[in-house]
Parts: structure tokens; C-alpha cells; sequence
């Protein structure tokens, strides 16, 4: 304990939030349908039943919502640094509802049709990032005008979502019977729907995109400085730009294209985790990719058992948190005057 | 100031311009920056004061002219490497997030590489701008000119103890006392001396100017009106015309330098 407080702050907090996570891990996979511990596990009196269930549906669950979690929290903390705002986040700004959009266009336009029936979902998971890759670099080329002020990003947010959720209408309204239903499945989000297979390719597009975003958490820091001061600082904002941008696409492109969209988490882990932990980048990043797989992990774990057995949707769980948190934060940033 | 003509010069313009011949922003003009100078750039709003720092550190390219940095065009030197030799600091500076003063400052080492908000150096930064008071405060919670020397203290880190650095600053003092401009002012001469620096400072304050600087060019309508040491260029016929302010000038005995004051 001794040598836990006389780390420095930051590998302490880092600590502080991998022990939290595994606490979070040991809850979330206690919790649902079927009773099914970590004790049972440890002590080995697992029925050869349970270890399958443990192994094919629990145990992908746990990883899906740590990486998508994380990749979420990530993908805000750094589109609020690429920004300078702190109300920068993937689904306010329509980055998700731009990938979501690009699904809807793959389910529903015989462009799968090229591809034989077991690759329709790895290119389910390309277009999303495609979108979310697309959607990013159009609000950020017309945000250089509005020099990325709150009012201006969130309007431009407000004008995607409203787009994409309008195409997204027509969409359902051109689909065939089965395309609406497969839209409608994935629509609704959740973590309960998704294969080891798929976990695995998710993880190995998803992973290069953390790293990147990452990577890139001292020059963010820079970047705070303004354009023009961060280049004369000597950082190369334009390979930032690119990085950033590419690292949300395919962290916010994989998130959507598992698990659909699921809001506010990008926003509220890392406004919470700058209020303990300072504004730093270097920090901050990590922080938030552990808070966001600890907070997604027991929002699913809470809609797997609040109405069980049956589930609740985890992105209307989040939401339903997220939603007032953000309030919250206009209303209290509106009193300080720096929002 | 003698002429070092056997010198290089650490800062070289070459009948720099921008814009076109009927309607210039800046007019042709040339100027050489020896190390250990101040030069302080000043005139009217919209002089183009502001233009010609840009174009001095190459961040818009000379409508026609040639920026040389020692003897390389500004073109020639990495990002880094002009980040480890030159600062600059801007008029505003906008923060939106609540960083420590100190993580602000040590910001400016990132071309080094040791940027630590708790390194020896970032505190003799914050000492010599004025700044060291401000240790441990959140730059959101500042004021004007507590900020402004917060990101003086920056820039004198980036280049802190580097010979012959150049430093450009586009109205350091705008937000400072008068015992404020008078400390940061003898502090920043003193690392000048003492590094040998250039440094080129936009001044509003002609009396700052006149004290501090080696060299004035005062700059109206894109056009050099004059350029050389402060007793030549504040001419209080040449100050009135390009101000259009009625003015009288003293002469400092002491100091031998001009002043100039607004007439009631």
C-alpha cells in the first residue's frame, strides 16, 4: 500500500482504475439470466453446461463491452482534444450515426451481393468505419470555418444525426421484409448479439485504432495551444488531424458495427475523469479507455438483470444516464462560462 | 548598436512583399536582424504590423522576397528544428481547458522532448516572464495579462539557453502594468544579452519601444516609413503624420532617449 501511494499520480490513478475494472469484470460476469460466478470458475465446480455458456455467451459479452466501452470513451477523450471542447463525442457529432447510416446502405443495397454469405459482416464492419471515417472528416473540414466552437459543432451534429436518421427512414422504407428485420436487429443495439468470430475480427480492426488514438496523447496536449502556436511548438498538427480522425473512425466504425450505437459514453467518462484527473492528455486517454470499458461493462450488467430475464437495450441504458449528465454539464458550464 | 557586418545576421528579409503593386499589404522591404538586437516593430492598427511577423516566421509565403534564417531559407529548416531555434508568441492565445500554468509552459518544450511540468527550467521560464507567482493556477482562472506572461514564460522555455535563438512576440505588454512591462522588459533584454537572442516585438507603447528597443521600423499602410534607432525614428513630425494624433516630444537627458506624449 505503501509503495501504491508513493507512485505518482498518474500510473497511481491508471492503478487505481485497472483494479476498479476488475472488480467491474468479476460483477459483470456474475450478473444475468443464469447465475454463473467467477467462484464457480476458480474453485472449478463449473458443470461442463455452464463452462459453454461461460465460454460462447458470457465471456465474448465481457470483451465485447470492455472494447467497445473503451473505444467509445477514447474516441470522445480525443475528438474533445482534436476540438478543444468538451462536448466533442462521437454520437452528438454523428460520427456513430454516419457509420450507422453506411450499414443501413449495405444492408439494404445489394452491394453484399459481390461477397460470398460469410463475408457479409466483416464488410458490414469496413463500411461502418467507412462511414464514421467519412462523417468525421466532413464535420471536421466544415468545422475549420467555424473554428470549432461549441454552438457550431453541435449544430453541425444536430444537421448529421437529423440526416442520417432521415436516411435511415427512407432506407427501412425501401428495405425488403428480410433487410428490415436484419436493419431492425442491429438497430437496436446490445451487446448479446455478436460471435467469438466476429469479436475476434471487431478486436483486430479496433485495436490498431486505440493504439493510434493512443499514440497521439502528448501532441493533443500540444495541439491545446491553438494551430498556430502548436506548429510553431513544432508538432505537425496536420499528421495529428489525420491520425485522430482515422483512430475515431475505426474505434467508433467497429463499436457501431457490433454492438449499434450507444450514446453519451464518449461524453461523460472523459468530463468526469478531467474533473479528477486534470485536462492532460497523457493521462486523460488512458484514463478514459478504462473508464469507459468499467462503465459499459456495468450498464450491460445492470440491463441484463434490471427486467430479467429479460434484457434492456445497453445504449437506452446509457442514454437514460447520459442524457441528464449532459444537461447537467450545459446547465453548469452555462454558470461557470466556459462551456 | 554597431554594425556587425562581419556577422551573419540571424534573421535576413529580402525585399519581401504581399499582396499586388496596387494594393500591397506590405510593400517591398528588407531587413537584416543581428543577434543581441531588439527590434521593435510599430505603427498604426493595420499597418500590417501583424503581416510581417507572419511573414517573418514563414507562416504565409512572401508574395515575392526571400526569409533566411542564418544562412538557410526559412524553407530549408525542419518544423523541429525551427522550433528548437525560433518562439513566437501570439497576440491571444485561448485555453479551454483548466490547465495548470506550469503544464501550459512546459507545453513549449515538446520540440525537446523533456517536457515536464516539474523540470527546474520551466520554472525559471515562469521567473524571468513575470509568471512564477502564478505556479499551480488553473490558466482558465487567469486574467488578460496573467495569462500573457504565462505564455511569454512558454516561449521563453521553447528556446531556454539556446545561442542565437530568435524570439518574436506580437504585443507581449498589451495587458501589463507599467511595473509588469518595466520587469518582463529588463529580464527579456538581459537573456537577449546574455544568449545573444534576437528578439522582434510588435509594440503599441512608442516609449516602450523607445526604451527597450535597439531599433524602431515604424510601419504605416504596408509601407516602411522608417527604420533605425528610436531617436531617429521618433521624429515628432514623422510620429504626428503617421498617427494622425497631435503630439510633443521630450528628450530624455539621462537615457537619450525620446518620448512622446499626447497633446490635451
Amino acid at each position: 500500500m505503501n509503495r501504491l501511494l508513493a507512485l505518482k499520480p498518474a500510473p497511481r490513478a491508471l492503478l487505481l482504475l485497472f483494479l476498479v475494472l476488475f472488480i467491474a469484470v468479476l460483477l459483470a460476469s456474475q450478473a444475468g439470466t443464469l447465475a454463473l460466478g467467477p467462484w464457480q470458475f476458480i474453485t472449478g465446480s463449473m458443470s461442463s453446461y455452464d463452462w459453454q455458456i461461460w465460454t460462447a455467451v458470457r465471456l465474448p459479452r465481457l470483451l465485447l463491452a470492455m472494447l467497445v466501452g473503451s473505444g467509445l470513451a477514447l474516441a470522445g477523450a480525443a475528438m474533445q482534444g482534436l476540438f478543444r471542447n468538451p462536448l466533442a463525442d462521437p454520437g452528438l457529432l454523428g460520427v456513430s450515426s454516419g457509420a450507422s447510416l453506411a450499414v443501413g446502405l449495405w444492408i439494404v443495397f445489394p452491394l453484399a451481393a459481390f461477397l460470398p454469405d460469410q463475408w457479409t459482416w466483416q464488410g458490414q464492419m469496413l463500411i461502418a468505419c467507412v462511414g464514421g471515417w467519412l462523417t468525421c472528416w466532413l464535420i471536421f473540414r466544415l468545422g475549420q470555418n467555424g473554428h470549432g466552437n461549441m454552438l457550431w459543432l453541435l449544430l453541425a451534429g444536430l444537421a448529421i444525426n437529423t440526416l442520417a436518421g432521415a436516411f435511415n427512414g427512407l432506407l427501412s422504407y425501401v428495405a425488403d421484409d428480410q433487410q428490415l428485420r436484419q436493419m431492425s436487429l442491429w438497430g437496436m443495439g446490445g451487446l448479446g448479439f455478436v460471435r467469438g468470430s466476429e469479436l475476434a475480427v471487431g478486436a483486430l480492426v479496433m485495436l490498431p485504432g486505440l493504439f493510434l488514438l493512443l499514440s497521439v496523447r502528448k501532441q493533443l496536449d500540444v495541439l491545446q495551444l491553438g494551430d498556430l502556436a502548436a506548429v510553431d511548438s513544432g508538432l505537425d498538427a496536420k499528421k495529428l488531424r489525420q491520425k485522430v480522425v482515422l483512430g475515431t473512425a475505426l474505434t467508433v466504425g467497429v463499436s457501431v458495427a457490433l454492438a449499434g450505437i450507444i450514446g453519451f459514453l464518449g461524453l461523460m467518462i472523459p468530463h468526469m475523469l478531467r474533473m479528477i484527473l486534470g485536462p492532460g492528455h497523457r493521462l486523460l486517454l488512458p484514463a478514459s479507455a478504462l473508464g469507459g470499458a468499467i462503465l459499459l461493462l456495468l450498464a450491460d450488467a445492470l440491463a441484463r438483470t434490471l427486467a430479467a430475464p429479460a434484457e434492456i437495450p445497453v445504449g437506452l441504458l446509457t442514454s437514460l444516464i447520459g442524457g441528464p449528465y449532459f444537461l447537467w454539464m450545459l446547465a453548469r458550464g452555462r454558470n461557470r462560462g466556459d462551456v | 548598436m554597431t554594425q556587425k557586418t562581419a556577422k551573419q545576421p540571424v534573421l535576413t528579409a529580402r525585399e519581401i512583399s504581399l499582396g499586388k503593386p496596387d494594393s500591397w499589404r506590405l510593400q517591398p522591404m528588407s531587413l537584416d536582424l543581428y543577434d543581441g538586437q531588439i527590434l521593435a516593430v510599430c505603427g498604426p492598427n493595420g499597418a500590417g504590423k501583424s503581416s510581417l511577423l507572419s511573414l517573418l516566421t514563414g507562416e504565409i509565403k512572401a508574395t515575392s522576397g526571400q526569409v533566411m534564417m542564418g544562412d538557410r531559407l526559412l524553407s530549408a529548416w525542419s518544423p523541429a528544428e525551427l522550433a528548437r531555434n525560433r518562439a513566437r508568441m501570439e497576440q491571444s492565445n485561448p485555453l479551454s481547458f483548466d490547465f495548470l500554468t506550469e503544464e501550459v509552459v512546459a507545453l513549449g518544450r515538446y520540440a525537446w522532448g523533456d517536457d515536464q511540468a516539474d523540470s527546474p527550467l520551466v520554472i525559471q521560464a515562469m521567473q524571468a516572464a513575470g509568471a512564477y507567482e502564478l505556479l499551480g493556477r488553473k490558466i482558465t482562472r487567469l486574467s488578460g495579462g496573467e495569462r500573457q506572461r504565462v505564455q511569454l514564460a512558454r516561449v521563453l522555455a521553447q528556446i531556454w539557453a539556446v545561442p542565437r535563438a530568435l524570439l518574436l512576440l506580437d504585443e507581449p505588454m498589451s495587458a501589463q502594468d507599467l511595473g509588469q512591462q518595466q520587469q518582463i522588459f529588463r529580464q527579456l533584454k538581459t537573456l537577449v544579452k546574455q544568449h545573444n537572442w534576437s528578439l522582434v516585438c510588435v509594440l503599441h507603447d512608442l516609449n516602450l519601444a523607445s526604451v527597450f528597443a535597439d531599433k524602431i521600423l515604424l510601419l504605416d499602410k504596408g509601407k516602411v516609413q522608417a527604420l533605425g534607432k528610436p531617436a531617429e525614428v521618433l521624429d515628432l513630425q514623422r510620429i504626428s503624420s503617421v498617427y494622425k494624433a497631435e503630439l510633443t516630444a521630450y528628450y530624455h537627458p539621462e537615457n537619450n532617449r525620446h518620448l512622446v506624449m499626447l497633446d490635451d
